[in-house]
């Protein structure tokens, strides 16, 4: 039992960690456990992937790292913040400030434009300064939208709406931005388009990503995946020897 | 908030038709509220206008008389009139002041002794005619003529001549048999209690549009004061202003004034029938009003919880970026405010065109329906509405009120979805 103290060790605080997370379900007399036990630690920069079938935990896994649920066992910790020790109201504050959503069903309001829409995200976050309209707009132009600021989500093809999504999540400059299957709504030109477009993100800005997916073509362009099956990580495998994590390849974070 | 403002109303026309469904309940809503409001107004105010005339809108009687009133005791009866009548009249505000007696009587035509009975009022014509414009009410015949006749008969000696005019309601006079030109005996009591009966000469069968005030019989005061054997006096003097709303300075003059300090001053809404019904009407049309509200805000309630429920994503999307639950109910109140406010407005105009049109000018005809009404609510036949511009706001004001019960519930459904169920969400 070697452990190095924090002073001594390389790495910087993980964005966000689970430690031995397990989330169940109450489903009428049955108890579903989504997640059974899963320690990960999620650096800044990360453009990581948690792969596995339908119903591994995936989705289940996202709402704990986005907040946007409460874990039943374990710790989650978001930039060193326990999140159990924080209200609801905080929880808030953090989802809408830090993270930045993504959806399989784009989820944009139909009736307000793409503007709007991006500009909502702000306004939600309460992170509307002087100069906000050109921070909508210049979004909306990193994702190549700059002529279509004006359309409603009905106006626009499913691409479209998804780099509106990507948009509306980017423009409050989160910590993390997390993404449920943001391709699998769309066909493979249009979902490679999307994730080259989230990946040049990554690699201009240093956005993290975190998101899930069952398709190879998604897992080929992710730099660390992280397999699921049953509500258990079953692999943790890094592709790219840029990761910003120094902890080296191919190593479960905790216990193994 | 400006943006979820505009997010609001433009939510209020995303779904077209449900919205037009939600505006049509309210505008449903409102313009029934506002036709029975002015219907209820019309008829209640009908009621208590005519009832004040009749009542008297003040009163003087002796302080006894108003202790029995019920039994309608002809003994406690003012003696001197004239004193008294000349004090009211000099009274500012009073437009005029009358005697009055009543009396309960047995009805007989001919030799058939009946066991009908009806209401006997004596009065000056004046009287008669300010109270009940009873006149204009004679289809058949005509008004009674002056005191004379009475006043001589009950002089003594020469019995019976000239005839005694008298005036009876169309219903009393369909339930003893009685045509004009008929003789009428009349039995009752005198003041002291002993049998007392006269005949009169029907001379006009009225009709005032109401069964209770049709089962009276209308005669001189002379005629019930000869028949009580209260020679000069009567148990009533009855105090009229310009408008009822007079009734509350007069009552006031009259009660200080120290010449009529022996009796008792009385407003009409101070004497029951009216002293308990006023109350009632006023909430009988607030519990109208409420279940108009209610059963429309269920209408808005089924539409707008269809819309949060259809909406469940977006809205677990905006509460995962950050929107506060109580932005969650704004959202959707302001929504329903935004459809009422069309359908209100449509709905108060539409029903104060059917209100002003239709029920004020036109009236709605009851039939023979008030006819079953305990005597002393006078009602008429055929009432009409009571419409005032003012009722334009106050319908859409409750329509306002309507979107708002019935938003408030799907509004606070909406805002306990909770953020995850973004994530869940499938379109
Ligand atoms: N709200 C819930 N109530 C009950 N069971 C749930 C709930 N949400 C998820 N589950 C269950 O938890 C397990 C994990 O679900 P999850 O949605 O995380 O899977 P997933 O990997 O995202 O699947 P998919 O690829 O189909 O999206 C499944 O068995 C699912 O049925
Ligand atoms: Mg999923």
């Amino acid at each position: 039992m070697t452990t190095t103290s924090a002073g001594s060790e390389p790495s910087p605080t993980p964005l966000c960690e689970l430690v031995g997370v397990k989330k169940n379900y109450p489903l009428g007399d049955l108890i579903v456990h989504a997640v059974k036990g899963v320690d990960v630690r999620i650096y800044a920069g990360e453009f990581t992937a948690f792969a596995g079938p339908s119903g591994s935990g995936k989705s289940t896994l996202l709402n704990l790292v986005g907040c946007l649920d409460r874990q039943s066992e374990g710790q989650v910790y978001i930039e060193g913040r326990d999140v159990a020790t924080l209200s609801d109201t905080e929880l808030g504050d953090v989802r809408a400030r830090r993270i930045g959503f993504i959806f399989q069903s784009f989820n944009l309001i139909p009736v307000l434009t793409a503007y709007e829409n991006v500009e909502l995200a702000l306004r939600l976050a309460g992170l509307v300064r002087k100069g906000h309209k050109e921070r909508v707009e210049e979004a909306l132009r990193s994702v190549g939208l700059a002529d279509y600021m004006g359309r409603r989500p009905a106006q626009l093809s499913g691409g479209q709406q998804q780099r509106v999504a990507i948009a509306r999540a980017l423009v409050k400059t989160p910590a993390l931005i997390i993404a449920d299957e943001p391709t699998a709504n769309l066909d493979s030109k249009n979902g490679a388009a999307i994730l080259d477009l989230m990946k040049s993100m990554n690699a201009d800005n240093g956005t993290t990503f975190l998101f899930s997916t069952h398709d190879p073509m998604v897992m080929e362009r992710a730099r660390r995946i992280i397999h699921l099956q049953d509500g258990q990580i079953t692999g943790d495998e890094r592709r790219d020897l840029t990761n910003p994590s120094p902890s080296g390849a191919s190593v479960a974070p905790h216990g193994a | 908030m400006r943006l979820l403002f505009s997010l609001a109303l433009r939510n209020a026309l995303r779904n077209t038709r449900r919205s037009f469904l939600t505006g049509l309940t309210i505008m449903l809503g409102v313009a029934l509220l506002t036709c029975g409001i002015s219907w209820t107004r019309g008829a209640f105010g009908g009621i208590l206008e005519k009832g004040a005339n009749v009542m008297g809108p003040v009163r003087l009687v002796t302080p006894e008389f108003a202790k029995k009133e019920q039994m309608m005791p002809l003994a406690e009866n003012i003696v001197e009139l004239e004193p008294i009548l000349a004090a009211a009249r000099a009274t500012p505000g009073v437009t005029g002041a009358w005697p009055r007696l009543q009396m309960a009587a047995t009805l007989t035509v001919g030799d058939d002794m009946g066991e009908h009975f009806a209401l006997v009022q004596g009065a000056p014509p004046e009287w008669f005619s300010r109270a009940l414009d009873l006149e204009h009410h004679i289809p058949n015949g005509r008004m009674f003529a002056t005191d004379d006749a009475a006043a001589q008969q009950c002089a003594g000696g020469r019995r019976s001549r000239p005839p005694i005019d008298a005036v009876i309601g169309a219903m009393a006079a369909t339930e003893v048999g009685a045509k004009v030109g008929d003789d009428l005996i009349l039995g009752g009591q005198t003041q002291d209690g002993s049998l007392s009966a006269i005949k009169v000469k029907v001379v006009g069968i009225s009709d005032l549009g109401s069964g209770p005030q049709n089962r009276f019989v209308y005669v001189s005061l002379a005629t019930l004061q000869c028949m009580a054997d209260i020679p000069t006096g009567a148990t009533e003097v009855l105090v009229y202003g310009a408008t009822l709303d007079d009734a509350i300075p007069i009552e006031a003059a009259l009660a200080a004034n120290p010449a009529l300090s022996k009796l008792a001053v009385s407003r009409w809404d101070q004497r029951p029938p009216f002293s308990s019904i006023s109350g009632i009407i006023g909430a009988l049309q607030s519990i109208a009003a409420g279940v108009i509200v209610f059963i429309t805000a269920l209408g808005v309630l089924n539409t707008m919880l269809m819309s949060v429920l259809e909406r469940t994503a977006e809205i677990g999307v905006m509460r995962a970026m950050g929107l506060r639950r109580g932005a969650t109910v704004f959202l959707f109140v302001i929504e329903a405010i935004g459809i009422a406010a069309i359908g209100g407005a449509v709905g108060a105009i539409v029903g104060s065109l059917i209100s002003y049109f239709i029920l004020e000018l036109h009236g709605i005809n009851l039939g023979n329906a008030v006819n079953k009404l305990p005597p002393g609510l006078a009602v008429d036949s055929v009432i009409h509405g009571d419409w005032e511009p003012i009722m334009l706001a106050q319908a859409f004001g409750l329509g306002l009120v309507m979107a708002i019960v019935g938003g408030a519930l799907p509004a606070i459904r909406a805002s306990r979805i909770e953020p995850v169920e973004a994530m869940r969400a499938r379109r």
